[in-house]
């Protein structure tokens, strides 16, 4: 079963009480984890990077697993003008799918943006319930070539590293695109390289910001002038697509990067090895191959230096006509309450060790008797 | 080289876990070493060092140096000051709309300006890159580029930057970002030599102002939990939310908070939400009041003042020179002022009042006007703006300031009036 929810500034929110930044729209019987992960993933970044352009949408899929329960998220947030206290607002609109009912869209999870009378872009109407079954259409926007790619960065072929990251283990791309309006345009294209089949597969985000622990996001339309878009050019972590903030181009001979400049996707849909091994999370490079648990504790601990804090009542300053309180010692944090010792871990030890002791004593004195 | 002392106990400043610094995580450096099990892929991994190079700093096992430490518990990194310094947590609440986000940035920006001058204290930011937001709002408010265009603050997300998500297992938490500053001596102040014993770590938070209406907090938000550990806690009462405030200032008030449609937040109700949050995690008994001070800052005094406090044009400065050169707090005429206070809110706002005093000792009643002046409504946008050149704060640093010198030794002296002979 799906489930919506719409998430914004209003005076009335769904939930009694709430008001400001709230949920006003969920589907019936939405399950509690679900709604509150929903809600954390609705943040908004306003920003004047956009100046003189629309501002950002994020149109965005991510997955995520409840519990039990895995799903696809397709979420469409954006800048909503005012609320009512006159106001930054945004809007965010959540889509929660199973793995049965994506299956119901061949084309993939770009496809229900096209349904524009299903997403929400402003709310003044009161709160609701959403009644359960509300499924956008699937419409691909139709797409010739690769156009939008060659217009923004003055090649096609830098369509190529999008799908190519695909094909080698979903590994996840930033690009840094100049304007936001293209983004959608450049997300359609690039998908084209991308197997019907394994679409489903890739998250992406057109105006991502930063990502959720729990989720990935393996193509990153980033807006140029913004400090994600500063933090990447810094060093980032995975491949990186920025032709404007640097010298080089798309690696010739690589099969994706060729159809996308000979405007034959079909061509490597064949290509593209089996996305289903799922790599650790933290990969970015094939040659990682590591595992995610800590560095073995060793015998050697590092030496601390500490030093007794200043205690309490500390001596009057000499100073004439000026005078300062007395600092309240607040190392206990749970204030009215007397403050348990913990008793030290070598106390505790020395004290295992006096008993085994005795207890070897007793018995060899028995056993002398 | 010198030694370097370090606190025998670190609260952590994101999640408030406290920890032996032996338990310190550092964040790997070596570009292999990304994804880590709390923070997800996209940072460097967290592990516990078992070398070091000469200065102190671990080395990861790629070799690489590592220079940034994390809580054990959230992974999150923590300003190294935290870890040398004394710290002093403060909670800034209110409803929202409140005025938290202007309040905090006009505080700051204007402690900035009379800590050294004034104090002979230097106030810097411990993490500048966890401070970014705040440091955004200031340059909008006192340093733009184009001073005579009305400049906006975003509203605060729940969800947006000043928040930072941490996985434990299925659970992901969402924690509030810091903003940490660092306050000690400059080399003229009379008490140099105690530098280290006096120097301190100050911690702030600006949560949104949902997370303080009932039912504002979730298992997957804890976003209020540092009110607990606070050494002070900070109100933001907004006049222009009380339905009888409004009523008394329409008369004489052109500002469209006071002459709009009005929006009301029951703020005595949040105030009690905040209190029984702190009740709950300090295991406070109901008939236990609250030790720590309770600052009431009557926020948007321009809007109100003129009509029920028109002595408030000549608002003394409570930041006065002393005979040692060096100012000190006058305390008296705060108190003085809060006694004015706490008659307005009485008559119009006696739920309020009952509500503080019912749950702290120590209420004080400072009232402030970030900006100076009220906003303006943006004819194309419709949305409540400021013109930078324009704002002049009127006591934005005083509540801050009071609550320093009331709970922390040696930073912000008090004036002692003596008689002359």
């Amino acid at each position: 079963m799906s489930f919506e929810l719409v998430y914004t500034s209003a005076r009335r929110g769904l939930k009694e009480g709430a008001s400001g930044f709230c949920t006003v729209a969920a589907t019936d019987g939405i399950p509690r984890p679900l709604h509150e992960k929903l809600e954390s993933l609705s943040g908004y970044s306003h920003t004047e990077a956009a100046t003189g352009a629309e501002p950002p949408v994020n149109h965005s899929h991510l997955t995520i697993r409840i519990q039990r329960n895995f799903y696809h998220v397709v979420s469409r947030i954006g800048d909503a003008g005012i609320d009512y206290t006159g106001r930054t607002n945004k809007i965010a609109h959540h889509l929660a799918l199973s793995e049965a009912e994506a299956a119901g869209f061949p084309q993939g999870p770009a496809a229900l943006f096209a349904d524009y009378g299903f997403w929400h872009t402003d709310w003044d109407g009161e709160p609701e319930a959403i009644p359960p079954g509300r499924i956008p259409s699937s419409y691909v926007e139709p797409v010739e070539g690769f156009g939008t790619w060659a217009e923004v960065f003055g090649d096609a072929g830098w369509a190529g590293v999008l799908g190519h990251a695909v094909a080698n283990g979903l590994k996840p791309v930033s690009i840094i695109v100049p304007n936001p309006d293209d983004t959608m345009k450049m997300l359609h294209e690039a998908l084209l390289l991308v197997s019907p089949r394994d679409r489903w597969k890739v998250c992406f985000s057109t105006y991502f910001s930063r990502l959720a622990p729990g989720t990935q996001c393996h193509w990153r339309f980033v807006l140029d002038g913004t400090t994600e878009a500063r933090k990447l050019r810094a060093r980032s972590l995975g491949l990186l697509v920025d032709p404007r903030g640097s010298t080089g181009e798309p690696p010739d001979g690589n099969p994706f990067v060729e159809a996308a400049r000979d405007d034959e996707p079909n061509r490597v849909h064949s290509v593209a090895r089996s996305t289903s091994r799922r790599g650790d999370a933290a990969s970015g490079r094939a040659d990682r191959g590591g595992n995610m648990s800590r560095t073995p504790r060793s015998g050697h601990r590092r030496p601390t230096q500490s030093r007794h804090p200043s205690s309490p009542g500390a001596r009057r300053p000499s100073i004439r006509d000026l005078e300062y309180v007395e600092e309240y010692d607040d190392k206990d944090a749970h204030q009215g309450r007397p403050r348990r010792r913990k008793p030290r871990k070598n106390a505790k030890i020395l004290v295992v060790i006096a008993l085994l002791m005795l207890a070897i004593v007793v018995l060899g004195f028995f056993a002398m008797q | 080289m010198n030694d370097l002392a370090i606190q025998a106990q670190i609260t952590c400043p994101h999640c408030w876990h406290r920890f032996p610094p032996a338990e310190t995580l550092w964040a790997s450096a070596h570009p292999r070493l990304y994804g880590d099990a709390r923070l997800g892929s996209d940072v460097q991994r967290r592990f516990l060092p078992t070398r070091f190079d000469a200065g102190g700093n671990a080395i990861d096992s790629q070799g690489s140096f590592c220079s940034e430490v994390c809580c054990p518990k959230c992974h999150l990194v923590i300003p190294r000051t935290m870890f040398e310094l004394k710290c002093i947590f403060y909670s800034i609440l209110g409803s929202p709309g409140s005025g938290k986000s202007h309040m905090l940035a006009t505080t700051t920006w204007q402690m900035r300006q009379a800590m050294g001058q004034r104090f002979k204290l230097s106030i810097s930011d411990a993490d500048p890159d966890s401070n970014r937001q705040l440091n955004e709002h200031e340059e909008k408010l006192f340093f733009n580029e184009h001073p005579d265009q009305l400049a906006t603050i975003p509203k605060t997300e729940k969800e947006g930057e000043l928040y930072q998500p941490v996985s434990f297992g299925d659970e992901t938490i969402w924690y509030p970002r810091p903003f940490v500053f660092v306050v000690q001596p400059l080399a003229n102040h009379p008490q140099i030599e105690k530098r280290d014993e006096i120097s301190r770590s100050i911690c702030l938070y600006d949560n949104a102002g949902e997370h303080f209406l009932p039912g504002g907090e979730s298992s997957i938000s804890p976003a209020t939990q540092h009110l607990t550990i606070s050494r002070g806690l900070l109100f933001l009462f907004d006049p222009t939310q009380h339905a009888r405030f409004r009523e008394a200032c329409k008369a004489d008030s052109q500002d469209p908070q006071i002459q709009g449609t009005g929006r009301s937040h029951r703020q005595d109700q949040i105030l009690h939400e905040a209190a029984n949050r702190i009740r709950t995690h300090a295991g406070l008994a109901q008939q236990q009041k609250y030790s720590k001070p309770l600052i009431i800052v009557i926020t948007k005094m321009d809007a109100w003042a003129p009509t029920l406090w028109p002595e408030w044009k000549d608002i003394q400065d409570p930041i006065k020179d002393s005979r040692q050169q060096l100012a000190g707090l006058d305390t008296t005429l705060i108190e003085d002022i809060s006694g004015r206070m706490r008659e307005i809110m009485a008559k119009l706002a006696p739920e309020f009042v009952n509500a503080a005093e019912g749950f702290a000792d120590r209420v004080t009643y400072i009232p402030v006007s970030a900006l100076g002046r009220g906003p303006e409504e943006d004819p194309n946008s419709g949305m409540l703006g400021v013109r930078p050149s324009e704002v002049k704060p009127i006591w934005a640093e005083v509540p801050l300031l009071y609550m320093l010198s009331q709970t922390s030794t040696g930073l912000i002296p008090s004036l002692v009036r003596r008689s002359r002979e």
